[in-house]
């Protein structure tokens, strides 16, 4: 995790820059020149670096606060969220995903990302403590689909179920939400699934999320329904964010001959 | 130290749990031979203080029991106990052996007491792996006597086992069929033909036919002579998907999964087959006519039905006759096939239409159709492979075969197509749309393979020609598009100046390499299609960074040579260009196509391709062809500076200078059309754009509900193969977002009053726009489209031109809904 680590040492530079920049130092972004004619932007622009922080910072934000309300909600209706507590729970999770799923899993399935992925394995139990709902996620490491050289630290949603009997509760909602905390916590740069084209409630569900339709895969399932593959983007792509890291660099550089003086 | 390698540093609630691969004990000890299969077992759980013996159903003593019965009854994938050899990826033959010699024998033992103890001694979590046994078999091994995973217990469904059973136990009907059976055999054959010519697996559909695995020992020559034919035309659509080198997993199976071995050896050759189709079309209206003539006597309703029932006959095999000859002339590809192709084509639609006109089969008669087993060849595919059986449709063959003589005819017509590469895109954007099917798709694939392939060989040199012929045809296109001096007729003469030809065939060699990967593009599925476009877009920016920095190398040439009025600015720039903005309209326009774009993203997407990309088009285009006309025009004006000072010499220049401009007038410029179709894209992209905008300002677009969404990071990453690319430069989202402000500023403040020729005055001036640009895209449509193409946008440009009049005026509606039912790319507005 090379990036990640010169992302911290960048994050606290970031803060020497946000200070001169009080002090009345402007930094200069650099941006490319585009075809359309744009006006000069305004004298108080943050800069780049620290405007993408902010900017997914505000998501993270707004993760957190959703989770919040939605585990008021769960908690109106009798509903608890917890992370997976042991072998008990591996029974109730595989009854509730087998009555839905229309593909065939078996335990080595379950176990495979269960065992491995613990902590990001949620689930919803009602006041007797039975599971009335479920997500199972992991994360990987995955080649970018579009620029082959890099890395993209991958959070995937392999199973959601919830009881059908438990209305009005946004149980579903809300456990694709604790799954989002908890991957981004883990530092995933985005998170994916796939789902039928068919399955309307599931697209409905996540896109009122915000995730997109990245992909569509031709005869995906068994049955030979297409899927898409949705995704969540938690963070900007790394060409992006290269750019914002290239702008803070600059701008250091332009800090550092008037701290020297200073020191 | 973690447990858990790839996961996390403790794990809540169980500190028994351990990870379940990698667990080996000294297994050694307790296998006895051939009890390989139930170390899967041996995983054991800590759930309510069962026994898992398996994931679903087999827990505690119920779980043993079916265990048990299992090992005593041995149907499953094939496990056999007593055969030590028997892995997952087993020799199917040696399979197949095993599952059609009836009487094998399994000497089963009962290990349930054994299994139970070594279990036992486990602890949770745990998982015992031996060399010979691995994870992968354990993950099979569990899937035994699942309904949802386990062929074998479908297998004891089956009717007829196989041809042979069938015969011997007169369960296959061999001969004496009704006209009505034959029509059913043949439509239901030919709707798993459709099948798997659709991406499904040909032993679940064509071979679900037992006649067509011993069509040697059918004794009914109707029903041997159909089944060669089907054979025939199946082995004709693998060896297209073959070849054309497009089709992926999800188009079609190329490989057949584990054939009957139907012994082809007696196959009949090509000619044979056409005569004896030939003579069963005879047969078949010879019943008719003789059935016709008993009815004209006696009237009875009997002969009238048998007559129609013959004449269909008559006519399916008259299809087949014309099918077979088109893809027989086609895999030979002779020369003569282009010139038979139309004729058989017309003969085929006409053929079509008839059956579609005459006697239908009920869903009875399609249903019982003899000699049908859909799992019959279920035992032959490994155990992992999809096993649904497809459902056949009956009545709808032909008219999935009416779609594709109609698509055979646009693949026939690609040849005369191929002269430039503009004019060959334009045909597969225009009517290459219509190619559905993996079938013609690659049928297309192997037209433009064959075509430049064809040029190679009527070269002295072949093997050396293929470079210099596609290159020919490259350079062909380049002198159609923008004509660069350096690729004008008359000037080899200064070629060698520099390095101007090693330069030439450079650029050259580069433009064969990014157009064989864009016209193998269209080759592809749509999802495919997109993923190669943004794959292959790295590759046109960087051959678009060459062509400029070459025009540069030419014009100072160019300059060198004192070749006054030759202008090599953007002439290859402009190709290069064209070829990659349109590869960057197209993956977002793929993207439409595969309803990828929630609704809220629509905008950026419609605006990225108006202001962008078609923008930048259209000017392109407009300055290839200046470009082009001032060419000729200089150099015309050089020659004839030439000739007043070279006057002797100037009886053979003349003749030149005459057929320069000769071939230049008789050659309309092609541009016309391409510019049409660029700017009625260019204007419904704005139409759409400005209505976007507009519905966005009135919150008449829904959006979601409680959105983690963050529209910043949808705009950079939906654009992201754009991102490396300067010229045009990528659009940042902030740049995006002033282009908004600008307009919404405008609108806020300015309500009423006009300010530039950029800005809205108010939301109905942003409709009005919209409207303007749909009226445009309408007037330019006409230049280019045709057909059924023509007819749908020109319905959508007037029904959304209406619709934004009417939002101009301010009606007040709730919301504005938008469907992509009429055209993939273009939705059509509603008031709602």
């Amino acid at each position: 995790m090379e990036d990640d680590g010169l992302e911290m040492v960048l994050s606290s530079l970031a803060s020497s820059s946000i200070n001169s920049a009080e002090d009345g130092v402007q930094c200069p972004a650099t941006k490319e020149t585009s075809p359309v004619a744009a006006p000069s932007p305004p004298a108080t622009r943050l800069p780049e670096h620290e405007r993408q922080q902010r900017v997914e910072e505000e998501r993270r934000q707004k993760v957190l606060s959703l989770k919040t309300s939605l585990v008021a909600l769960g908690a109106e209706h009798g509903v608890r969220y917890i992370t997976y507590g042991g072998e008990h729970h591996l029974h109730e999770i595989m009854d509730l995903i087998t009555r839905d799923l229309s593909e065939p899993y078996s335990i080595y399935t379950y176990r495979y990302f269960i065992y491995q992925w613990p902590k990001l394995c949620h689930l919803a139990v009602n006041e007797e403590g039975k599971v009335v709902g479920a997500i199972v996620c992991k994360m990987e490491n995955a080649k970018n689909s579009t620029f082959r050289l890099e890395t993209v630290k991958r959070g995937y949603i392999a199973m959601l179920a919830v009881d059908k009997t438990i209305r009005r509760v946004k149980i579903g909602t809300a456990l694709v939400i604790h799954s989002v905390e908890s991957l981004i916590n883990n530092g995933c740069d985005e998170v994916v699934l796939e789902t039928e084209t068919t399955n309307e409630a599931a697209l409905r569900l996540y896109e009122n999320l915000g995730f997109a339709r990245h992909k569509r895969l031709l005869k995906y399932y068994l049955n030979g329904v297409d899927a898409f593959r949705l995704k969540l983007w938690l963070r900007f792509p790394a060409v992006i964010r290269e750019r914002g890291k290239m702008s803070l660099m600059e701008s250091l550089q332009l800090d550092l001959p008037q701290e020297q003086p200073k020191a | 130290m973690s447990p858990f390698p790839g996961g996390f540093s403790d794990l809540s609630g169980s500190s028994q749990q351990k990870p379940y691969t990698g667990h080996t004990l000294d297994w050694g000890r307790r296998v006895q031979k051939g009890m390989r299969w139930c170390c899967h077992l041996t995983l054991r759980c800590s759930g309510g203080g069962d026994n898992w013996a398996n994931g679903r159903g087999f827990r505690g003593e119920r779980g043993e029991k079916a265990l048990a019965e299992k090992m005593m009854n041995g149907f499953g994938h094939g496990h056999n106990m007593e055969e030590e050899e028997v892995e997952e990826e087993e020799d199917y033959a040696e399979r197949r052996r095993l599952e059609s010699s009836a009487h094998h024998i399994y000497n089963w033992k009962n290990v349930h007491q054994d299994l139970h103890g070594w279990a036992s001694e486990l602890d949770v979590g745990e998982l015992i792996t031996i060399p010979n046994f691995s994870l992968y078999d354990a993950m099979s091994a569990i899937e035994l006597c699942d309904v949802k995973m386990d062929i074998g217990l479908l297998l004891k469904d089956r009717k007829i086992k196989s041809f042979e059973e069938g015969m011997e136990r007169g369960s296959l009907k061999m001969d004496n069929f009704l006209a009505v059976e034959y029509l059913a055999v043949m439509e239901r054959s030919l709707a798993n033909l459709i099948l798997w010519i659709e991406g499904h697996c040909l032993a679940q559909t064509v071979f679900t036919m037992l006649y067509l695995h011993k069509p040697q020992q059918v004794p009914d020559e109707l029903i041997r002579t159909y089944c060669w034919s089907l054979l025939a035309l199946c082995e004709y659509v693998r060896q297209i998907m073959l070849d054309g080198y497009v089709v992926e997993e999800e188009d079609f199976q190329v490989t057949s999964l584990a054939l009957p071995p139907s012994s082809n050896a007696d196959a009949p050759t090509a000619a044979a087959l056409l005569k004896s189709v030939k003579s069963c079309e005879e047969t078949s209206s010879k019943q008719a006519r003789k059935h016709r003539s008993s009815f004209k006597e006696t009237s009875l309703a009997d002969d009238d039905l048998q007559s129609q029932q013959w004449n269909a006959l008559a006519m399916r095999f008259r299809f087949l006759r014309t099918l077979l000859q088109f893809f027989g002339s086609f895999a030979l590809r002779s020369e003569s096939f282009f010139a038979e192709a139309p004729q058989l084509i017309d003969l085929l639609e006409a053929t079509i239409e008839k059956i579609l006109a005459g006697y239908k089969l009920s869903e009875e008669q399609f249903r019982a159709a003899p000699g049908f087993e859909s799992l019959v060849n279920l035992h032959l595919l490994p155990p992992s492979f999809p096993r649904h059986t497809p459902a056949t449709v009956d009545g709808k063959s032909f008219d999935f075969f009416r779609s594709l003589s109609h698509q055979l005819r646009i693949v026939v017509s690609a040849r005369d197509r191929l002269k430039t590469i503009e004019g060959f895109l334009f045909y597969l954007r225009t009517d290459g749309v219509l190619l559905d099917s993996a079938l013609t798709r690659s049928m297309m694939q192997i037209v433009i393979g064959a075509s430049l392939v064809l040029k190679r060989c009527s070269g002295d040199a072949p093997g050396k020609w293929e470079l210099i012929s596609t290159s020919d045809f490259i350079a062909d296109s380049l002198r159609a598009f923008s004509n660069p001096p350096v690729l004008m007729s008359g000037f080899a003469q200064y070629e060698h100046h520099g390095q101007m030809k090693e330069y030439i065939e450079t650029f050259l060699r580069s433009c064969i390499a990014s157009t064989s990967v864009v016209l193998r593009n269209y080759g592809l599925n749509k999802a495919r299609q997109r993923d190669s476009l943004a794959a292959c877009l790295v590759d046109l920016f960087a051959l678009q960074d060459d062509a400029e920095k070459f025009d540069e190398y030419f014009n100072a040439q160019l300059a060198e040579l004192k070749l006054t009025g030759l202008n090599h600015t953007f002439c290859f720039g402009s190709w290069t260009l064209t070829t990659m903005l349109n590869a960057m309209a197209d993956f977002l326009f793929c993207g439409l196509e595969l309803q990828l774009y929630a609704n809220s993203e629509l905008h950026f997407v419609y605006w990225y391709l108006y202001d962008v990309l078609l923008h930048c088009e259209v000017q392109t285009i407009s300055r290839a062809e200046s470009a082009t006309r001032e060419n000729e025009l200089a150099w015309q004006i050089l020659h004839e500076v030439n000739l007043r000072g070279n006057k002797k010499a100037g009886g053979s220049k003349k003749k030149q200078n005459g057929r320069t401009k000769g071939s230049s007038e008789s050659v309309p410029r092609p541009h016309v059309l391409y510019l049409a179709r660029a700017q009625t894209l260019h204007h419904f992209c704005g139409a759409l754009h400005y209505a976007l905008l507009a519905l966005q300002w009135q919150e008449k677009i829904k959006r979601p509900d409680q959105s983690l969404d963050c529209e910043e990071f949808r705009y950079y990453h939906r654009l992201m193969p754009f991102q490396e690319r300067n010229a045009p430069a990528f659009v940042d989202y902030e740049q995006y977002q002033q282009v908004k402000s600008v307009m919404a500023r405008n609108h806020v403040l300015f309500v009423g009053s006009s300010s530039g020729e950029n800005s809205l005055d108010s939301v109905s001036d942003a409709y009005l726009k919209s409207s303007f640009n749909f009226q445009q895209a309408d007037r330019h449509l006409v230049l280019w489209a045709k057909g059924g193409e023509k007819a749908i946008l020109s319905k959508l440009c007037k029904r959304n031109d209406v619709i934004v009049r009417i939002l101009a005026t301010g009606r007040n509606c709730k919301a504005v809904a938008i469907n992509f039912d009429l055209h993939p790319w273009f939705p059509s507005l509603s008031l709602l």
